[in-house]
């Protein structure tokens, strides 16, 4: 009789446990959309795109925009995804064209690149608040998704389980174009030795373009996805470039598996804490990034760095 | 006789061309030009006149200024201004001078601003607080800086980054120090008798500390110490070579740059009495770049007059965040492609930069330079 509430209390312990870390996997995937784009373009160009949360930004808004405040339907959703990922897209080339070409032939790593990419984060914040206005939105999420799951006893949002079940297939298409296409593997090229692969009579210009394009795509998908967490204003683009920023850093930079990797610890860890710790958990992943990056500056995968991207 | 209008042409021509160039001596005299236009004796091409630019550029400054001074407002402002030049000075040691990709310069004005909120009802010396906040910033970007000056590039501007904004995160949320709204009421206490509640005092106040910053950073941009640490920035390898040690002389620069920033803050905080979050928000760090950027990113004193246009600039336009942000993002693009080095250093603004350039002439090099003569020349010049 004395063992059952103990029994009780440690199934519901783990049942606690279970569901934040599957709350932390949904939470992690937005943020690999967002590093995905982020450790591409820092692998090929040497250039940190601190624009890639404003792509991330502008897909919450297209998706408000496409599906409304709540309850809206599958098509809805799909049609706001593809939208807010076609506009991240061409977002991400025409930041390409205007600005950031001009700036290939720098050395890699210069303070010009980074200048750009947050100006360009400033004018489409800018341009977001003019459209949409300061104020914040809330995009609800679709019919579908609304309610719990219970899976053995441990309750799960069905929205975590959409966001999980597209993040696999989206970050299993990335792999597979990545490893397996072309372009990815002209990507991985461009990475390794830029000139070289000019003097095979490739343009490097084109895969240039459907690099950012690429990246703009895959941050405008995660954006139309955290568009039904919470409300939306401009400050979400500074907000989980942070996370992406943390998430390649851990991973190692220039590294889509390691982005993948970091992105899921992030959320897995911010999950958990939020449910155990309270308090600090707000900062501690800051403190855990700031050490691991300390203890191991080419991320806790890398013994040595090296500019290998996938 | 019939030559006798055009005598008479010449000599008006001669007359005219006198004149202009003792015009253009005093303003020589005036530092308005650098030098006179046209080639020197050894055939090296000298400065270009840019004294027409630079003269409406002084000119729009000086009567910005004579209108803040006119209007009700215009002593905040000034103070401001000032304020904000400092924060630009800090900025361009972490940047300019130590070639760091600082991208968190926030934090440190917030840790000053904060530093004034916290201390406001204790009557404590002004003096006193800026020196605590300066040392307390100083002390914060030091552990900052010898735990990452050693790492890549990109990790260093992502931690700063990250830095400023879990700084920004805390703030934000933390009660004890008022959350987002801050800590208000921050009224500066009294030196020497003289009451800084008083905005004119105030005024004057930021302009002697800002005076001895000055002071104080061109003896350390002249010192031993200052020179290792832009040859760091120049040229990493070559520096170690010379046994020069990079990451302390890293670690300095750094350090050096946040305690100005956090000079700066201090007297935002006694200018608009409150001490908020977004002091240190990613955007504020981003306006101190723009403000490197605007003065010139390895120009001295070039990133203190950028901070004041940009405040200034903030101030008057009144701005909604739309045009903010839009107006200075786009400050920011068009200056970081055409003029990476910032403004002060295009060929149009400064003389100075002009009169090192040399144009290409014709002929073979052995031509031109025959024995080195005209590259003992220069050394000379």
């Amino acid at each position: 009789m004395s063992t059952q509430p103990t029994q009780l209390e440690g199934g519901q312990m783990l049942g606690q446990v279970v569901s934040s870390i599957v709350g932390g996997i949904a939470q992690g995937i937005p943020y690999f959309f967002a590093a995905v784009g982020l450790t591409l373009i820092l692998g090929v160009f040497g250039i940190l795109n601190f624009a890639q949360g404003a792509y991330l930004m502008l897909g919450t808004y297209i998706m408000f925009s496409v599906a409304g405040s709540g309850n809206y339907s599958v098509f809805l959703f799909i049609v706001g995804i593809l939208v807010a990922g076609v506009t991240g897209a061409v977002t991400s080339l025409l930041t390409e064209v205007v600005a950031f070409r001009r700036i290939y032939r720098l050395k890699r790593e210069s303070l010009q690149g980074i200048f750009i990419s947050v100006a360009l984060l400033l004018i489409i914040e800018g341009l977001v608040i003019l459209i949409w206005g300061l104020n914040p939105l809330l995009a609800g999420t679709p019919a579908f998704a609304q309610g719990h799951i219970t899976v053995s006893g441990v309750g799960i949002t069905k929205y975590d389980v959409v966001l999980i079940g597209v993040g696999l297939v989206l970050s299993v298409l990335v792999f597979v174009t990545l490893r397996k296409t072309r372009f990815g593997k002209l990507i991985i090229a461009v990475s390794y030795d830029r000139e070289l692969v000019e003097s095979l009579g490739i343009s490097t210009q084109r895969i240039s373009m459907i690099t950012f394009c690429f990246g703009g795509l895959l941050a405008g998908i995660g954006g139309a996805l955290i568009a039904p967490l919470g409300s939306l204003s401009p400050d979400l683009g500074a907000d989980y470039l942070l996370f992406a920023f943390i998430a390649i850093a851990l991973g190692g930079l220039g590294s889509v598996p390691g982005a993948l990797i970091g992105s899921l610890l992030i959320g897995i860890a911010s999950s958990v804490m939020a449910q155990f710790v309270g308090g600090i958990a707000p900062y501690s992943i800051y403190i855990v990034a700031a050490v691991v990056l300390i203890a191991r500056p080419n991320g806790l995968f890398r013994q040595v760095h090296t500019e290998r991207i996938a | 006789m019939v030559d006798q209008p055009d005598d008479s042409k010449h000599r008006g021509r001669v007359k005219l061309r006198n004149r202009i160039k003792s015009i253009e001596s005093v303003l020589i005299k005036l530092r308005v030009f650098d030098s006179k236009f046209g080639k020197s004796n050894d055939g090296i091409v000298k400065a270009t006149r840019v004294g027409p630019i630079r003269s409406g550029v002084i000119g729009l400054v000086v009567a910005f200024v004579i209108d803040l001074i006119l209007s009700q407002q215009g002593t905040v402002t000034l103070t401001l201004m000032v304020a904000y030049s400092m924060v630009g000075l800090g900025t361009g040691v972490a940047i300019g001078w130590s070639g760091l990709p600082a991208f968190g310069q926030g934090a440190f004005v917030a840790i000053g601003a904060y530093g004034a909120g916290i201390v406001r009802n204790s009557s404590l010396n002004p003096l006193v607080v800026i020196i605590v906040c300066a040392a307390a910033a100083a002390a914060v970007a030091c552990l900052f800086a010898m735990l990452t000056v050693r790492l890549q590039f990109i990790t260093f501007a992502i931690l700063s980054f990250i830095f400023a904004l879990a700084l920004y995160q805390f703030l934000y949320t933390w009660g004890p120090l008022g959350a987002e709204n801050g800590l208000p009421g921050i009224v500066p206490g009294s030196i020497f008798g003289i009451s800084l509640s008083n905005a004119n005092n105030l005024l004057g106040f930021c302009i002697l500390v800002f005076s001895v910053v000055l002071v104080l950073l061109r003896w350390l941009y002249l010192s031993q110490s200052g020179r290792k640490i832009r040859a760091v920035r120049d040229n990493r390898m070559r520096a170690a070579t010379l046994g020069v040690n990079v990451p302390w002389s890293q670690v300095l620069g750094y350090t050096v740059g946040a305690a100005v920033c956090a000079i700066g803050g201090v007297f935002y905080a006694y200018a608009v009495s409150v001490a908020d979050p977004s002091l240190t928000y990613w955007t504020a760090s981003t306006f101190a770049i723009i403000m490197v950027l605007i003065g010139g990113v390895t120009s001295f004193a070039g990133p203190a007059l950028g901070g004041a246009l940009i405040e200034l600039a903030i101030i008057k336009t009144q701005s909604s965040a739309f045009t903010e942000d839009v107006v200075f993002g786009l400050i920011l693009l068009v200056v970081a492609l055409i003029a990476p080095e910032g403004l002060a250093r295009l060929g149009w603004l400064s003389g100075k930069y002009m009169s090192h350039v040399q144009k290409p002439t014709r002929g073979t090099m052995e031509e031109k330079y025959q024995g080195g003569e005209p590259a003992a020349q220069e050394v000379k010049r």
